[in-house]
Parts: C-alpha cells; sequence; structure tokens
C-alpha cells in the first residue's frame, strides 16, 4: 500500500466516521423528549407559531426524508441554528474554536515537555524512588478530576496569591489583537502588541496547567512503558556491547522506537484534552466550543450540541489523520510497505 | 539464557505475591479502594448526619469538630455528603464498567471467532465508535436521554464498549492461533469446548485488568457528566455535583468543592493504582526472566 | 605462551532472587590466546552464555552478582572497570555478536549509519566520509553484494543472513583483539550457517583475532575451533584441543553427550542417552554435579574434582575422579545400541495417506477492493505417500513448506488444489462430524510444546481431553488409559496432577506425546518435535519414539530440519524446497548419497564432527528466492552450479535406478556412487 493510498483510505475512513456521527447525532434529536419546536418558539408562544415551525423544520415528513435533509444541510456547511444564540451553530463554533485550539496547543506542549522526558526517566530507574515518585505523579495526572484542579489552581493563584487572572482570555482592559489566526498569542506577535501578549500569556497559564497536568499522566505513562518494552530489545544490547554512551544508547536508539507506538496512543489520547478541554474552558470562562457547549447544555440547545458534536469529531478524525501521518515518517517499515 | 523454568501463560502465586510486595503503589491503591468500599457499604454507620438534612441557620459553616468538612449553602453536613457520596461514585464506575465489558465481551469473542465478513463489519463499525471523541459523545447522549445519573452511566458505558470488543477479540484471535487451540482441534474437540475450555479461561485476565484499570476513569467521567449539570441530580449527593455547588463558594468557602473533589481525586488514584498494579503483574512481558 | 586476549579466573557469579540467589557459575577458568578460535560448549543451563555475557559484563547490572574472580581482558580486569573504562572496551577491544540476527539491529536505523556509528564512537578523529568507506570495506569483506543498497536499507529489508554479516562487519569495524560469538548461527538455516561459520572463521584468522566461540553444537565445534571448553552446571569440566576432546573425549559426560548425537549410531539403532536433564548451577548439586547422571559415579564423586591435565596430555584437562578408567574400558559408557524396530511400510500396500498434487496459497494484503495483493506460494504440487507403518522423514530449511504440509496433513489448513486421502478417504472432503470420527486417526505432536498444552490444565486433564472429547469411555476406563499412557512415555502417576510449567521441555515433549496417543491413531505427525531439546534428551525422546512405534503400529510423519536426526530416524524421506518435493528415496540413499543438487548443497553445509575443514558451500546465489513470486522454470536454477539452459523449464519428480524419485533435469549426470557428502 502506498503512502497516497493510506491517506486515501484514511480519508474514506473520516467520511465514514462523519456520517456515523451524524446518524447517532440525527437519532438523538429525534430522541429528545418534548416538541423542538416548543423549545425554539418559547414557552409563551401561541399554538400558530409553534405549528408553523413544526411545518418549517420539516418535521412533519418522514423521518428517511429528514434524514437525508439533515445531512444534505451538513454537506453545505449547514448545522442548524442555535436556540440561544439565534446564530447558525457553524458561525457561532467558528468564533470560538480558535481560542480551544490555542489552550489545546499550549496544554499538549506542557505535557509532552514535561511527559517524554519524565516518562523517560522514569523507565531509566524502573522499580527506583524516582520511578515510584514518576508513577504517582502520572497516576495523579490521569486521577485528577479537570474541573477540580482548575478550582484549586484558581483559589490560590488567584484568590490567594491575587498574581493571576481566573477568567477569560484577555484582560477586558485590553483589545484583542486584530485578527488574523485567531489564536491570540500568535496575533498579538504579529500586531507586535506586547501588552496583549502578556495579557494573554497570563491569562493561559491556569488553564493550561490544568489541562497540561491531565494530560501529562497520559504522556508519562505511554512514554514509560513504552521504553521499557524497548530498552529490553537486542538491538540495545547490541548498541551496548559495541560502547556507545548510555546517552546515544537512550536518546538515539531507545527513544526513538519508543516514540514510534507513543504517537499513536498520545494522538489518541487527544480525545481526553477535548474532554479536558470542556471541563476547563467552563471553569475559566474560556471562550472556546467547551464553554459554548456547556452553555449549550443549560439552555437545552440541541442544534448546538449537535453540531459541537459533529465538529469535534471532525476535528478528533482530523487529528489521528494527522498522527498516522507523522506515524508514518518515524517508522521506515509503514514508509515502505505503508 | 540459562533455561530455568520461565512462566509466561501460568500464574505462579509466590511470584505474584512477590510483585505486589514489590510495588508500594500497589498496595497503596488496595488500600484505598478497600476504604472506599468500606465506607460504601457502612455509610449510614460513618457518617454523623443524614446527607439530606437541612441547618439553614448553620449554613456554609467552616470544617469544625461537628462538621469535619464544614457545611454547604444550605447547612447539609459535606463529611456526611461525601460518605454518602461513595455509594453513588463507586456504583456508577463498577456499573459502566460491568455493563461495558460484558457487552464488548461478548461482541469482540463472536466477532473474532466467527471472523470473515461479519468479523469485518463489526470491527468497522467499532472503529468508527472509537474514533468518537467519547467525552465529546457522551455529552450528546446523555444530553439527548436527558439529565439524570443512570443516563449519564448508560452514556459511558456505550461509548466504552468497542475498547472491550477490540481487546476481546485480538485475545480470541490470538488464542485461536495458539497451537493448544490447534491441538484441541486435532482430536476433534467441539467449537463450544475449545471456546469454554481453552479460550475464554485464557483470554479473561487480561479483560479483567483492563476492567479494573477502567474503573476509575468511569469514575472521573461520571463525576464530569454531574459537574456539567448531566448526571446526578439535586439532591443526590454527588461528588460532581457538588463541586459544581461549590464552585460559587470557592473564595470565601474553599472547603465547598475542595472536599468532594478531594474524595474523586482519592478514589480515582485508588482504582487506578489498584489497576495499575495487576497489569504489571499480569503482563506476561513483565513476568518471566 | 604469549598473553593471553582473554583471562578468566575462578568467575562465579549468581542472579539475586526472592528465594535467595540462583548460581549461575562456579569457579569458572579460562583463556584464550591472540588469534586462537576457542569454543565454548554446553546444554542449557550450563552457564556458556553467561560467561559470554559477563566478559563484557552485559547483564544488567543490578541482576547479577559477581561473587569472586577475575575476567581479564587484555590484562584489564572487567569487573573493576569504571563505565568509562568499560564502554572502551565494548567494541573496540572485544565485540560481540548474539543468536538472534533478527533483532539485533536497529528497526529504525540506517545500515551504514549504524556502523558508523560504532567506528566513531571509538575512533573520535574519523570523518564521517572515512567512516563510510570504512563500513563499506567491512561489508564488501564479508561478502555481502550490493553495498550500495544495503548501506541504505532498514533492518526489516534484509534476510537473517545478511543481518548476522553486517553484525559481524560492526563487530569487526573497530578491528577488536577478542570476538565473542554468542551462538551466532543457531537461529539460521544450515546452508546460511556455513556461510557464515566459513566467513567468520576466515576473516579472523585474516585479522589474527581471538574469538570465543559459543555454541551447542559439538559439530560446529569441530568445524571451527582449535580448542574447546565444555561446560556443564556453571562449571568447566574438559578442556583441551578440539580433536583431543571431541575424539577422544575423557569426562564421562563428554563421551555421553557425543554418543547421544544421532550421528554417533547407526541409523535405526537406539541412541545412547543420558537419562535426567541437563543440570544448572542453580541446582547445587554437591560434589561433581553430573554424578546423578553418569553411569560412573561412585561414593567418590561426592567430592567436588578439580580441573586437572589429564594422564594422556598436559595441554588436555579434565574435572573427573573416574575419568582415567573410562580410558581403560574405552567408552562403553552407555549400553551397546540396540537396532529399532525393523523399518516398515510395504510399498506395495495400499498407502496409509496420500497427498495427490496438493498446493497451498495464501492471500497477502488487500487492495481497494478487498481482494489480495499477493499469495504466499507455501506447497507447490505436492505429492507423497505414507506407508503404513513407516516414518517418512521430511526435511527442508525455513520456507520450504514442511509446517504447511504437516498442517495439511492434519486437515487444519485446507489445500487450495489437490486431494489429501486418509485411508482412501477424502479428509477434505468430509462433513464436519465425519472430519471430527476421522480425525482420531491421526494426531500431531507440535514444535513447542509449551505452546501447545494449555496452560491452566493439569497434566492429567491435557492427556484425557481428546478422550473425554471422544465420550465412549467411562470416567473410570478414561483414568486407567491415562495412566498407562504416562507410564508408557516415562510420566510418573504422582506427576499427573502437576501443570505443564512445571516441567522441563523433555517432559513436557512427553506429556504432549501421550496426549496424542490417546486415541490409538494411526498416524502421528512430528512437527520438529525434538528441535528445541538438549541433544542428550532428543535422544531419550528419539528412541521413546521408536518404542511407542513398534508397540502401537503407528506410522510417523517426522518433520524436521535436522538432516542427522531425520537420516536417523526416518525410513523414507522427502527433501523439499521452495513448496516442492525436490528428491525422495530411502533416508540413507538420499542423505548419504544425495541426487539432486540442493540436497547437495544442503548436506555439505551440515557441519560434520570428523571433518575440520569441511565447510563447503557449492550455492551459486545465497538468497532464497521469494514465495510469493516463483522462480519460473527449476525453482533452484538461480542458486544451482549445476544450472544450464534445459533448467528454464519446469522440472518433474523422475525415478531414478535405485527407486528414489528427484526433480532434476541434471541428475543423470552425476555419479549417484560418488560420495558427494566428503566433496
Amino acid at each position: 500500500m502506498s503512502f497516497a493510498n493510506m491517506i486515501r483510505r484514511r480519508l474514506l475512513f473520516l467520511l465514514l466516521v462523519v456520517f456515523g456521527v451524524s446518524l447517532v447525532t440525527f437519532v438523538i434529536s429525534h430522541m429528545i423528549p418534548g416538541n423542538p419546536a416548543e423549545m425554539i418558539a418559547g414557552d409563551k408562544a401561541p399554538r400558530e407559531l409553534v405549528e408553523k415551525i413544526y411545518k418549517d423544520m420539516g418535521l412533519d415528513r418522514p423521518v428517511l426524508v429528514q434524514y437525508f435533509k439533515y445531512i444534505s444541510n451538513l454537506l453545505q456547511g449547514d448545522l442548524g441554528t442555535s436556540i440561544r444564540t439565534q446564530r447558525p451553530v457553524l458561525n457561532d463554533i467558528l468564533i470560538f474554536f480558535p481560542a480551544t485550539l490555542e489552550l489545546a496547543i499550549v496544554a499538549l506542549s506542557i505535557s509532552i515537555i514535561f511527559g517524554v522526558p519524565l516518562g523517560v526517566i522514569s523507565a531509566l530507574r524502573k522499580d527506583k524512588v524516582v520511578d515510584h515518585i514518576g508513577h504517582t505523579v502520572s497516576v495523579t495526572g490521569i486521577s485528577t478530576p479537570a474541573f477540580w484542579l482548575g478550582l484549586l489552581l484558581i483559589y490560590f493563584f488567584y484568590g490567594k496569591l491575587g498574581i493571576l487572572p481566573a477568567s477569560g482570555r484577555i484582560d477586558s482592559s485590553i483589545a484583542p489583537p486584530a485578527h488574523v489566526t485567531g489564536l491570540y498569542l500568535v496575533d498579538s506577535l504579529i500586531a507586535g502588541d506586547w501588552p496583549a501578549f502578556k495579557s494573554t500569556v497570563n491569562h493561559l497559564i491556569l488553564p493550561a496547567l490544568t489541562l497540561g497536568f491531565i494530560h501529562l499522566g497520559v504522556v508519562m505513562r505511554q512514554i514509560r512503558s513504552a521504553m521499557l518494552e524497548v530498552l529490553r530489545e537486542d538491538y540495545i544490547r547490541t548498541a551496548r556491547a559495541s560502547g556507545l554512551s548510555p546517552t546515544r544508547i537512550v536518546l538515539d536508539h531507545a527513544l526513538r522506537n519508543a516514540l514510534i507506538p507513543s504517537v499513536t496512543i498520545i494522538g489518541l489520547a487527544f480525545g481526553d484534552l477535548l474532554y479536558g478541554a470542556v471541563l476547563t474552558e467552563t471553569i475559566f470562562a474560556w471562550p472556546g466550543m467547551g464553554n459554548y457547549v456547556v452553555l449549550s447544555i443549560t439552555a437545552l440547545d440541541f442544534p448546538a450540541i449537535m453540531g459541537f458534536t459533529i465538529v469535534a469529531s471532525t476535528v478528533y478524525v482530523l487529528v489521528n489523520l494527522m498522527v498516522d501521518l507523522l506515524y508514518a515518517a518515524l517508522d521506515p517499515q509503514i514508509r515502505a510497505i505503508g | 539464557m540459562n533455561n530455568s523454568v520461565t512462566e509466561t501463560d501460568h500464574v505462579d502465586w509466590a511470584g505474584v505475591f512477590y510483585r505486589i510486595r514489590q510495588q508500594p503503589q500497589m498496595i497503596v491503591g488496595m488500600i484505598i479502594v478497600a476504604l472506599v468500599l468500606c465506607t460504601m457499604v457502612f455509610a449510614p454507620w460513618i457518617a454523623p448526619y443524614e446527607p439530606t438534612k437541612l441547618d439553614i441557620l448553620n449554613r456554609l459553616a467552616p470544617p469544625s469538630g461537628n462538621h469535619w468538612f464544614g457545611t454547604d449553602q444550605i447547612g447539609r453536613d459535606i463529611f456526611s455528603r461525601v460518605i454518602y457520596g461513595s455509594r453513588i461514585s463507586v456504583t456508577v464506575g463498577l456499573g459502566v464498567v460491568l455493563l461495558a465489558m460484558r457487552t464488548g465481551a461478548v461482541i469482540g469473542a463472536f466477532s473474532g471467532l466467527a471472523g470473515g465478513k461479519v468479523d469485518t463489519a463489526i470491527m468497522r463499525i467499532m472503529d468508527v465508535m472509537l474514533s468518537f471523541p467519547s467525552f465529546v459523545m457522551a455529552i450528546a447522549l446523555a444530553s439527548a436521554l436527558g439529565p439524570s445519573l443512570t443516563n449519564a452511566m448508560l452514556a459511558i458505558a456505550v461509548l466504552r464498549i468497542p475498547f472491550y470488543v477490540r481487546l476481546a477479540r485480538g485475545q480470541a484471535l490470538s488464542l485461536r492461533e495458539r497451537s493448544y487451540v490447534k491441538a484441541a482441534e486435532t482430536f476433534g474437540s467441539s467449537r463450544i469446548r475449545i471456546v469454554w475450555r481453552h479460550i475464554v479461561p485464557n483470554a479473561l485476565p487480561p479483560i479483567l485488568v483492563q476492567a479494573m484499570l477502567d474503573i476509575g476513569a468511569a469514575i472521573l467521567t461520571a463525576s464530569a457528566l454531574s459537574f456539567i449539570g448531566l448526571g446526578a441530580q439535586e439532591p443526590a449527593a454527588e461528588w460532581g455535583a457538588m463541586v459544581a455547588t461549590g464552585r460559587n463558594f470557592l473564595l470565601d468557602q474553599w472547603w465547598f468543592p475542595t472536599f468532594p473533589g478531594l474524595a474523586i481525586l482519592t478514589t480515582a488514584i485508588g482504582f487506578n493504582l489498584f489497576g495499575d498494579g495487576l497489569r504489571e503483574i499480569f503482563d506476561p512481558r513483565a513476568q518471566g526472566r | 605462551m604469549n598473553r593471553p586476549v582473554l583471562k578468566v579466573e575462578s568467575l562465579s557469579l549468581e542472579f539475586p532472587h526472592r528465594l535467595g540467589g540462583f548460581p549461575a557459575l562456579e569457579g569458572v577458568n579460562f583463556h584464550i590466546a591472540p588469534g586462537e578460535i576457542v569454543g565454548l560448549v554446553g546444554e542449557s543451563g550450563s552457564g556458556k552464555s553467561v560467561t559470554a555475557m559477563s566478559v563484557l559484563r552485559l547483564l544488567p547490572e543490578g541482576a547479577t552478582h559477581y561473587r569472586r574472580g577475575r575476567i581479564l581482558v587484555l590484562d584489564r580486569d572487567v569487573l573493576t572497570a569504571d563505565p568509562g573504562q568499560l564502554r572502551r572496551m565494548r567494541g573496540a577491544t572485544a565485540s560481540m555478536i548474539f543468536q538472534e540476527p533478527m533483532n539485533a539491529l536497529n528497526p529504525t536505523i540506517r545500515i551504514g549509519r549504524q556502523i558508523m556509528q560504532v567506528i566513531r564512537t571509538h575512533e573520535k578523529r574519523v570523518s564521517k566520509a572515512q567512516a563510510e568507506v570504512r563500513a563499506r570495506q567491512l561489508l564488501v569483506e564479508m561478502q555481502v553484494q550490493d553495498v550500495d543498497r544495503v548501506m541504505r536499507s532498514y533492518p526489516f529489508e534484509l534476510s537473517g543472513g545478511l543481518r548476522q554479516r553486517v553484525l559481524i562487519a560492526m563487530a569487526f569495524s573497530c578491528n577488536p583483539s577478542l570476538l565473542i560469538a554468542d551462538e551466532p548461527t543457531t537461529a539460521l538455516d544450515v546452508t546460511v550457517q556455513a556461510q557464515v561459520l566459513g566467513l567468520l572463521r576466515e576473516r579472523a584468522r585474516e585479522r589474527g583475532m581471538s574469538v570465543l566461540f559459543i555454541t551447542h553444537d559439538l559439530a560446529v565445534v569441530s568445524q571451527l575451533c582449535d580448542r574447546a571448553y565444555v561446560m556443564y552446571a556453571g562449571r568447566i569440566i574438559e578442556q583441551g584441543a578440539t580433536r583431543e576432546v571431541l575424539q577422544k573425549p575423557l569426562h564421562p559426560y563428554t563421551r555421553a553427550l557425543l554418543q547421544s548425537l544421532p550421528e554417533a549410531a547407526e541409523p535405526k539403532h537406539y541412541l545412547a542417552a543420558i537419562p535426567g536433564t541437563a543440570a544448572s548451577a542453580a541446582d547445587r548439586i554437591s560434589g561433581c554435579s553430573f554424578r546423578p547422571r553418569c553411569a560412573l559415579a561412585t561414593n567418590s564423586c561426592s567430592q567436588l574434582p578439580p580441573l586437572a591435565p589429564s594422564r594422556r596430555s598436559s595441554e588436555h584437562e579434565v574435572a573427573c575422579w573416574r575419568s582415567e578408567d573410562t580410558i581403560e574400558t574405552d567408552g562403553s559408557v552407555a549400553t551397546a545400541p540396540k537396532m529399532m524396530a525393523a523399518p516398515g511400510g510395504d510399498p506395495h500396500a495400499p498407502p496409509l495417506l496420500r497427498l495427490t498434487d496438493v498446493s497451498v496459497r495464501f492471500p497477502v494484503g488487500h487492495t481497494w477492493l478487498g481482494r489480495p495483493r499477493s499469495h504466499v506460494h507455501a506447497l507447490n504440487g505436492v505429492s507423497l505417500d505414507i506407508r503404513r507403518g513407516e516414518t517418512l522423514g521430511i526435511v527442508g530449511e525455513s520456507g520450504c513448506g514442511k509446517s504447511t504440509l504437516s498442517q495439511v496433513v492434519m486437515g487444519l489448513q485446507p489445500v487450495t488444489t489437490g486431494e489429501v486421502m486418509f485411508n482412501g478417504r477424502d479428509i477434505f472432503g468430509q462433513s464436519q462430524a465425519d472430519l471430527k470420527k476421522l480425525r482420531q486417526n491421526f494426531q500431531i505432536v507440535f514444535q513447542d510444546p509449551q505452546g501447545s498444552l494449555d496452560p491452566r490444565m493439569s497434566v492429567e486433564a491435557l492427556i484425557s481431553e481428546p478422550l473425554v472429547v471422544a465420550a465412549e469411555l467411562s470416567k473410570v476406563e478414561i483414568r486407567e488409559r491415562v495412566l498407562d499412557l504416562a507410564q508408557r512415555v516415562g510420566l510418573r502417576p504422582e506427576q499427573l496432577s502437576r501443570y505443564p510449567h512445571q516441567f522441563s521441555g523433555g517432559q513436557r515433549q512427553r506429556i504432549a506425546i501421550a496426549r496424542a496417543l490417546a486415541l490409538q491413531p494411526d498416524l502421528v505427525v512430528l512437527d520438529e518435535n525434538t528441535s528445541a531439546l538438549d541433544v542428550s534428551v532428543q535422544a531419550q525422546i528419539l528412541n521413546l519414539l521408536a518404542d511407542l512405534q513398534q508397540q502401537m503400529n503407528l506410522t510417523y510423519l517426522f518433520i524436521s530440519h535436522n538432516v542427522a536426526v531425520v537420516r536417523h530416524f526416518a525410513d523414507r524421506v522427502a527433501v523439499m524446497y521452495l513448496g516442492e518435493v525436490v528428491e525422495l528415496g530411502n533416508a540413507r540413499d538420499v542423505l548419504e548419497r544425495p541426487a539432486h543438487p540442493y540436497t547437495r548443497s544442503l548436506l555439505a553445509a551440515v557441519p560434520k564432527l570428523e571433518h575440520e575443514a569441511g565447510l563447503s558451500q557449492p550455492l551459486r546465489n545465497t538468497e532464497l528466492p521469494s514465495n510469493r513470486r516463483l522462480p519460473t522454470g527449476c525453482f533452484f536454477k538461480d542458486r544451482c552450479i549445476h544450472a544450464d539452459h534445459n533448467c528454464t523449464t519446469r522440472q518433474e519428480l523422475r525415478g531414478l535406478s535405485d527407486g528414489r524419485k528427484v526433480r532434476c533435469v541434471q541428475t543423470g549426470g552425476f555419479s549417484l556412487q560418488q560420495e558427494v557428502v566428503s566433496a
């Protein structure tokens, strides 16, 4: 199988997943107790209005027809209209997406920058004190409720010490940088807007730490077990018998091979990152997709919830596609056979 | 190397106990799990107050001899509520895992042993399900089913199924190729006998270990759903929901969200450490030598 | 004498364990002179690999306790060296190659870089370009064809033999004084082994390099080594010039080991097996550790015998109180060999099993539409008769299809074309229920006894399982039958309640045999079932199989890569190559006077005890063709030294005057009388 072939397969799979998600969300929307038209019209709306909306939404048509309509709307990028904001869901999500992306990237970087070395050290010192501490840290990371950790951080750094802000992406007194990428860190640098950059960093620290710590556990655990496996391999023995230095053996021979399986696992754990993001954003009033969806849940805004689900799943699959490409780039065997 | 007996398949119990002693974290995990289970069973005897008993005059009281963890916004004893909360969380955790494991293992084993088109079809569906970001889908499912603890549990369980399907299928496939299964075939054992006698007993341990590891995650996810209002509802003493309410009192009444959250953390750590330890012990690659 | 390159002095080491330390070596002494090739021979548990690993201190540091002794490499003690000194020593002063070439190279680094890395680690002033030149040179020296491609390759793109050559090149790259080779060819096919061994010896001799060669294979020692040390249970028990040790052994163990080789006995005669299993130092036997298995043991043997020069020669040392006696009686340590049961198999009676033109193809990979991308051609038109009461041997190297053949015979692997008739009934044309019944008449003993025994079942449950499944006997009858089977294969009744992991490899093989015989089958397929065993235990199992064949009127299909074992044990033999039978006939005819060029090169490559320089390798092309894209014409023509234009058409199996069949158009040109083995 060639490289291009693999990408083709993954894209086909992506379609399949989006189709699956749309099916599920469609079924879910039809499971909702009560009449969606009533919800849209509001409590005190007259009967005629409800019926008109009901007809407009096509809810009197056969289910299959409704599904095809739903799909064709989806394909045109129409995710429906939010009941809460009265705007097209896609518009809403596009507004909120960059904030989530920024948070996720920073958190992922934190978890990898700290997680990979810590995982390697744990593996090298297996069953020693360092390893036990490392294990405790990673299990704690995996076991911590993100929403609670966020609250603790707010309590200390905002409530007690007053050195970091507790909510939002940027001080309300500072204008956000001009929109280029939507990522404030990047945009403020492009604009050369130093105060905006500083404020963005300050606002990012707590949510990114929260999310990064949760993910750190996953990264450490995976790197540790992959390293342990690789260190048992015959080629490590060959390297030792050839007199290569320990640094070279660990970094060049072992880590290279340990990263290959880890890329996939860490990629899959990106789902956890999304999960963490929903909760973290809520706690820090971070204007991202997670916050949006929680507010939608509170308002029983189903079009928004389902739209979010479809977008999040698509992003997730796209990320996994990139992970696969990275995997292939790292592993010569995959590159050759595909 | 020196060829003393290397056990990869059979469990060497003396070795297991030795390895448990080698893993202080696992013992910590076991103790936590045992404590949580005791708390759950003996909640009425441990808790000093009824979890729903109001004491409006004594609302938002800080931790004291009377109220170890303080009281909440309508004067309920937080310690008692945390104690009773173990019942909900552990039930949810176990319930999710049992449901997902049983369903998943049956589907997976069936798929692996059936092979062919059936297998391909099932596995494609599972691949698609695995590509759903599970928490997001749980939100969607739980909100559609309506906010309640049972629905949250169902939503989480359904999304865990594919993991077990994969695991069980993988086990079934690799065991089917073992020569002892082939040997059984050569002397005419029936399929059913091969499955029950040779495949199920040998496939079970890794699946159970995975289930153990999942309990912690299930408890966390359930509490997260409750936190965003999709799980347990007032006045149920659920840890995630308690943190959610307590959040509004964070800066002045820190104890309110802190203790329920600590309970979630501790329980999850307990189950995760225990599960990690089990995996380490039963992993054939970690054994031997 | 020159100062030794390696000198190991009274080395004792143990592996700490929760039960209090497993000793692995007890006072090991040996040395290697410059330019000398020294063999270290022993069975499993003897401590030979541990010794090899300890020379470069490669055993896991935390889990190894060096109790006593010194290891001097060029007068520097390895055991007191600091990590930096140790690193400079490894690869530069002494280097090492290992048994498994498949995983010994890093899968994600190109071959060229791996070799250059070693050079540049030890010689800091060598530039990248210089290192590359040297790496290429080394590969050329190792007779690697297509050096450019190999330099750029990743390990998975190379065959096992090629990988081992790359590893040898790496080991030679810094011109070390000592090379330690730990069973470097055990995982390789015999033709590849011959090439690699020849190369190793030649290159080491050219450079005056000393070699410590660890092996379980006495024949390899005889071909390669100047001197040999024999190890047993963590001690050296005999030492001397190879010729002395192998032809006039002094220690009862060495003698017994040599006599238990299938080469040592007449074909179809009982082998002089050593009772029991090889001991290890961890067994902590007081006095001479061979005592429990030794026919000559007396009370004096409870004292530990020192390794001392023999009366015959000061260069030939032995650790035995009784060795001088054994010389007097000239070696009749074991009982005189008896003839096994008379060869069975009436050529005129209808065959028990007949394979007609059987082919098996496996699909590989999938295209977009789910069609297979290519096929592995595992079997290509195999026709064979197995006669009632005979032992038909199947011999061939990896990839020849012999394992697929066993699966086909057992009805486990459906054929793509052709038919398999058992007693006149097509086994693939049966209903499930009939096949189940029919199957009770043929059973298999797998290669890996541990894998073929469900770890969760007791021995009694294992042996009785076929009987329970057949459901024709009462519980009492089953119990009786199990006891009878256990006794026949040499298991004690009290062992029946134990579990497979509590047994040694040989005993597990006995359990598997008992189970295969439970339903009193006619045909038993023996798939490489002695290849994982020590020589002394292999002899026990072969003897046992011969007895059982006679007692129970069994027919054997005996599959093995080991030519010597097949020659000894089989009545007739089929030689397989790339899924074809290339030669078929009486075992003695075919394996002593081979006709097919492939059989000839196979036999020439087998190391022999008697010849010291017999590593001939008459093959044109070393690499086995892929069984995904079969060659046209004769499958062997690209590697055959006799191939010409006649070989471009597909060959048929043709009968020769002595009754054998050969798939070669050239065969008429060879003299069958010529003893090719000694060529």
